[in-house]
């Protein structure tokens, strides 16, 4: 673990990745104490473009809300929704996977069969018919999102655990008496998460563009500031002040490129040793 | 039979079971939707209760759900999928018209895409860790985490607003009359800034799959083998290395089909192009769960086919690919 640690610190690109992402998280997360404007609150110096005034740096938007802090906002509407979109998809995902490759015969055919379904309808298409049916929301939006993204850490689990199934610590574990679950949970899950870690910064990824997509088409929580729904507005003004789609759009950029950056690097870090590579 | 084939014959066995599970979902949808159909019907047409009782009966839907469920499979037989309410029309010939617009529309998005990924790629990983594999591949990450909505707009932007080159939505320029190859070519230019913004997304993807299929052929037996004979460098990198990146790139081309008629509903929509995807975001709109379902539906049937064909092309790429382990 720690000879991957020292992998991960030598990819200059995963480190800016990790810092970037750090950075994001810490602007994110202290935004009300570091900019305690109010994101919602409307002013009268309305499309006020970025640095002439310092009471509202990066400008404002046509109803005179502050960007600095609907941007700092939507860090944490875009970053919420891919850590608990991705946590879901991975449980699921990873519980679902761990039956199929133990249970084998009908429930693992069932599984796949199941994945398979869900991989067969376009994601953001699921997306936006499962957020269709239960509203536009916070909740809605993580579960859409989860709902499409859990086949893929399904299918790798399963597959480690086919792997891991026959391996000598596992069958030794058998033979000493472990149930089912314990050997799952205990033996072959944390074996089997090397991989796991780089598809999980991939759902995230995916999971900050598709919140972004949804509501850019008005399907977001419309209670919360959203990089995707600022985009939408900015559009309406896109030629008198461009950088109300602008901005939105790099932070978008920045983030996903910042959690790609730390995926590629893991998987780099966690691939197994190739013989003298 | 060839490894191709089997993997196709396989995949065709089980199709059956992943469209039924898919039919399912989609029914449960239906009903998981706040009101029904008639509902939805009275909401936007007017009637009374006597109205309402006899259309549920009409349609079947004071039965219970099993029947409807029955009731809707035997439509599905016949291609019935429902009638969209929001254009008071079979969601069937809905579906049909606007079909063809978008898989248009994907057919180009993935040539570019796969012009420019293949040539990207190619830079890339034909010395991967030079000069230009690390600006091109910088140039490939960025392009990777740009959401194709805001690339479209920053593209409308600069080639519709500023040089005003082109049309910035729409599929025609309406009332202009044109007719025969004038058409064609108004079509095309509308179609230029939608192509891009859905291929270029993509490209990035492509060159990255194809990038890291190289760096790992790279470090393979046979090509150390092939290196160690003197094989010009050229045909070692195209015949050897990127010959092997292949099948990875085949694989993501086929699973990101299906993506690409999901990123058609936001390019489509941002440019007024009347697809698939559109029509799935008129449908969201107009809370016509009926015409989603079965949009939802016939994507699903596209990307069972589409599967099929990947299926088919694998035999064809590696010889290695044999049907006793599970792929993917």
């Amino acid at each position: 673990m720690s000879e991957a640690v020292f992998r991960f610190a030598r990819e200059p690109a995963a480190c800016a990745g990790l810092v970037l992402l750090f950075l994001l998280l810490a602007l994110a997360l202290s935004a009300p104490l570091l900019w305690p404007l109010d994101p919602e609150a409307p002013s009268p110096a309305i499309l006020l473009p970025p640095f002439v005034e310092a009471a509202h740096p990066l400008g404002t938007d046509r109803l005179g809300r502050d960007l600095l802090a609907r941007l700092l906002a939507g860090a944490r509407t875009s970053l919420l929704v891919a850590a608990a979109a991705t946590a879901a998809a991975l449980l699921a995902g990873g519980a679902i996977g761990l039956l199929a490759g133990f249970s084998g015969g009908f429930v693992d055919e069932l599984a796949m069969r199941l994945a398979e379904a869900f991989q067969v309808v376009p994601g953001f298409l699921l997306a936006l018919a499962l957020v269709s049916v239960a509203g536009p929301g916070l909740g809605s939006t993580v579960a859409a999102i989860a709902a499409a993204s859990w086949p893929a850490p399904a299918r790798l689990l399963r597959a480690e655990v086919l792997k891991l199934r026959r391996a000598d610590f596992v069958l030794a574990a058998i033979a000493a008496g472990l149930s089912r679950p314990e050997v799952a949970l205990k033996e072959v899950l944390p074996n089997a998460l090397p991989p796991v870690l780089p598809l999980a910064a991939l759902l995230a990824a995916a999971a900050i563009l598709v919140e972004a997509a949804l509501a850019f088409l008005g399907l977001g929580d419309p209670n919360r500031p959203s990089w995707g729904a600022m985009i939408a507005e900015g559009r309406a003004v896109l030629v008198s002040a461009p950088w109300l789609a602008l901005l939105p759009g790099a932070a978008l950029v920045l983030s996903v490129l910042a959690v790609n950056l730390v995926g590629e690097g893991l998987a780099e870090a966690l691939a197994p040793r190739r013989a003298a590579a | 039979m060839s490894p191709g084939l089997a993997l196709a014959r396989r995949r065709l066995a089980q199709a059956p079971a992943v469209l039924a599970i898919v039919i399912t979902g989609g029914f449960l949808l239906l009903e998981a939707a706040p009101g029904d159909a008639v509902d939805a019907y009275v909401a936007s047409l007017g009637g009374d209760a006597g109205f309402v009782r006899e259309l549920r009966e009409r349609w079947g839907l004071d039965r219970s759900v099993w029947t409807r469920f029955l009731l809707y499979l035997a439509g599905l037989v016949t291609g019935d999928l429902g009638v969209s309410l929001a254009f008071d029309r079979p969601v069937a010939e809905l579906v049909l018209e606007r079909l063809p617009i978008t898989l248009a529309l994907a057919a180009a998005a993935t040539s570019l895409a796969l012009l420019l990924g293949a040539g990207l790629g190619l830079l890339c990983g034909s010395r991967p860790g030079g000069l230009a594999d690390r600006l091109a591949s910088a140039f490939v990450l960025a392009l990777n985490a740009t959401p194709s909505f805001w690339l479209g707009i920053v593209l409308v932007l600069v080639f519709a607003v500023r040089l005003r080159w082109l049309p910035s939505a729409g599929i025609e320029t309406i009332g202009a009359g044109y007719a025969g190859v004038a058409r064609l070519l108004d079509v095309a230019r509308h179609m230029v800034l939608p192509v891009l913004t859905l291929g270029l997304v993509y490209a990035a993807l492509y060159a990255r799959v194809l990038r890291a299929g190289m760096v790992e052929a790279w470090r393979s037996d046979f090509v150390r083998a092939a290196r160690a004979k003197g094989l010009p460098r050229k045909r070692l990198v195209l015949a050897h290395v990127a010959r092997n990146a292949l099948v990875p790139l085949l694989t993501v081309l086929g699973l990101h089909g299906a993506a690409m008629v999901g990123g058609s509903v936001v390019v489509e929509s941002l440019f007024a192009v009347p697809g698939l995807g559109r029509l799935a975001f008129e449908a969201v709109i107009a809370r016509d769960h009926a015409l989603l379902v079965g949009i939802v539906l016939v994507c699903a049937l596209l990307v069972i086919l589409l599967n099929l064909v990947v299926d088919l092309l694998y035999g064809r790429l590696d010889p290695r690919i044999e049907l006793a382990s599970e792929r993917r």
